[in-house]
């Protein structure tokens, strides 16, 4: 084979691979869809819920890698004592989706209890059920309880497809998602509820007052 | 030597005399390209290595963010050039023939483009990012031949160390080292007797002083660059298959090692000192000096190594040079009896 007849070969795959990537960009077309209104104007009532908002330290901040976020604490009116934070965090590029409790709680000494981990569905305003998980984590005597779920907006149905296959869910740095991304963490301590009803109260509250917030080009996701 | 005319029916240019100062790579395709039968191969290569690095522009942006913004992967910039420099050393031993390798390369070069199409739909950019290297060497194997790629390889193979690791898998590993680095500290600091309480990657030193291992701190960022340098170290020294695997293998307590006496040092200037050296421009500084102190934990392990292997006339140990290093070599085992 000759030295241009090699040149014609690669300059051929290479060609033919510059126009089907051209083609696939034309049709897989992606945006990172912002949030419709700001985290903030979550309302502070919520069902049975009243919250304040309570200040973050710059550093958690800076390391979340949050584009915006909400950190609130709300109290439960027909269960005196009962109070549950609530971590919005809204990435455009996708970063904050590294930190996941199974991720960040054990660096904070948080072991996790396996037999209080468990997945509940909640009715969510489009008329499906949402999945989140719930975890529980202890520190010496305190045990904590966790919600969690997330959501990548923009993405297609073939991502979205993707992401539930046990090959990768989240990319490389540059490129975590191809949208956008909010993940939503609620905390409480364990003894209060135990059977997870106060958390589900919560959250079929908040799906309805996040409505208006996210985008509607969304894929919801629970597994930490 | 008298040089082979390769399959083409040229003869490659001959040899430069040894010893002459000069770029042997450079000197390989300037020579090349003022060989008329041999030009139309580096003009050629010259548009395909453009139409590659347009196909995997996305991948190569990916590259520079992560460079740029993730002190995990700064060294990144680093390793092509390094490529490079091997890739010159290979050059040194004069053309390769170009035979073989178009199929090879081909269903490389075809297999990586696959991939990097795939990565456009489907969130899978890390495969997008090896893929690229799969790539240049696939369209290496089609213009210079097999015998060219198995020469050049290792420049290749150490591109890999440019690629960062996907975020999920980064953590999974860097999360266990982090809790791991503060117990070994904690251990050490309550051993040589400041009291202190681990929880997690919390340290709480006497007084209340609270002390948090980043993730910074897991000794991933060390590793990643522990790993570049012990591999170009093993890939330059002459000596054995088990001195090389020994030194490649040594990277990562190496540099756990040197992270856990970073923490411990941290704590020691928080505790004895005063809490504020411990950040900024004094705790960056502390991280040099500990990347300082793993180079002469590699280097120490090079030398003690030399002392059981035979020493070769003429061979040298090529990490002492890189490591810049003046150390007082320990005399032979004949020497010292």
């Amino acid at each position: 084979m000759t030295r241009a007849h090699r040149c014609l070969i690669a300059g051929a795959l290479l060609m033919s691979g510059l126009a089907a990537r051209a083609g696939l960009e034309g049709v897989n077309r992606t945006e990172r869809p912002p949030l419709r209104r700001p985290l903030s104007s979550l309302p502070m009532e919520l069902g049975d819920w009243v919250g304040r908002d309570e200040a973050v330290e710059p550093s958690i901040v800076e390391r979340a890698q949050t584009t915006e976020y909400l950190n609130r604490v709300y109290e439960s009116r027909t269960r005196p004592g009962l109070r549950l934070t609530l971590w919005v965090n809204y990435s455009e590029k996708g970063t904050n989706l590294r930190h996941t409790p199974e991720i960040c709680l054990p660096s904070g000494g948080w072991e996790k209890v396996e037999s209080q981990t468990r997945v509940f569905e909640v009715p969510s305003p489009n008329g499906d059920a949402l999945k989140l998980t719930r975890l529980g984590y202890s520190k010496g005597e305190l045990v904590k309880q966790v919600g969690f779920w997330y959501y990548i907006f923009g993405e297609g149905k073939l991502e979205n497809y993707v992401r539930q296959l046990p090959i990768t869910s989240r990319s490389s740095h540059a490129q975590t998602t191809k949208g956008s991304s909010m993940t939503v963490e609620t905390f409480h301590p364990g003894e209060q509820d135990p059977d997870g009803a106060a958390l589900k109260d919560f959250a079929r509250s908040l799906l309805v007052a996040l409505e208006p917030i996210l985008p509607e080009a969304r894929a919801e996701y629970y597994v930490p | 030597m008298t040089p082979k005319p390769d399959v083409a029916g040229t003869s490659p240019p001959p040899e430069e005399p040894a010893g002459r100062p000069g770029i042997p790579l450079w000197d390989l395709v300037r020579g090349a390209f003022e060989d008329p039968s041999r030009r139309v191969t580096v003009l050629g290569g010259a548009a395909c290595l453009g139409l590659l690095l347009l196909l995997f522009r996305d991948t190569l942006w990916d590259f520079y963010y992560s460079w740029t913004t993730d002190e995990n992967y700064s060294h990144g910039f680093l390793v092509p050039l390094l490529s490079l420099y091997f890739a010159n050393q290979v050059a040194a031993k004069g053309p390769a023939p170009v035979r073989g390798g178009a199929i090879l390369g081909g269903l490389l070069l075809a297999a990586a483009i696959l991939v990097r199409l795939v990565a456009i739909p489907l969130p899978l950019a890390f495969l997008g990012e090896l893929a690229l290297i799969a790539g240049l060497a696939g369209l290496f194997a089609v213009l210079a031949g097999s015998a060219a790629l198995r020469r050049y390889w290792f420049p290749f193979f150490f591109l890999l160390f440019m690629v960062p690791l996907p975020i999920a898998l980064y953590t999974r590993v860097a999360s266990p080292l982090q809790l791991m680095a503060s117990q070994m500290a904690s251990a050490v600091m309550n051993l040589t007797g400041l009291p202190v309480l681990c929880e997690g990657n919390h340290m709480t030193l006497p007084g209340g002083v609270q002390m948090f291992v980043a993730e910074a701190c897991s000794g991933m960022r060390q590793m990643t660059g522990f790993l570049a340098l012990a591999t170009a170290v093993a890939y330059l020294t002459t000596k054995p298959g088990w001195y090389r695997a020994v030194v490649v293998l040594a990277a990562l307590p190496i540099a756990l090692t040197a992270n856990v006496a970073r923490i411990v040092l941290t704590g020691y200037v928080m505790h004895y000192v005063n809490p504020q050296y411990a950040s900024g421009a004094y705790h960056t500084l502390e991280g040099i000096l500990m990347m300082g102190f793993g180079l002469l934990l590699l280097n120490s392990l090079c030398v003690l190594m030399d002392q059981l292997t035979p020493r070769a006339e003429g061979v040298g140990f090529p990490g002492r040079a890189m490591l810049n290093m003046n150390l007082v070599p320990l005399p032979a085992p004949k020497e010292a009896s």
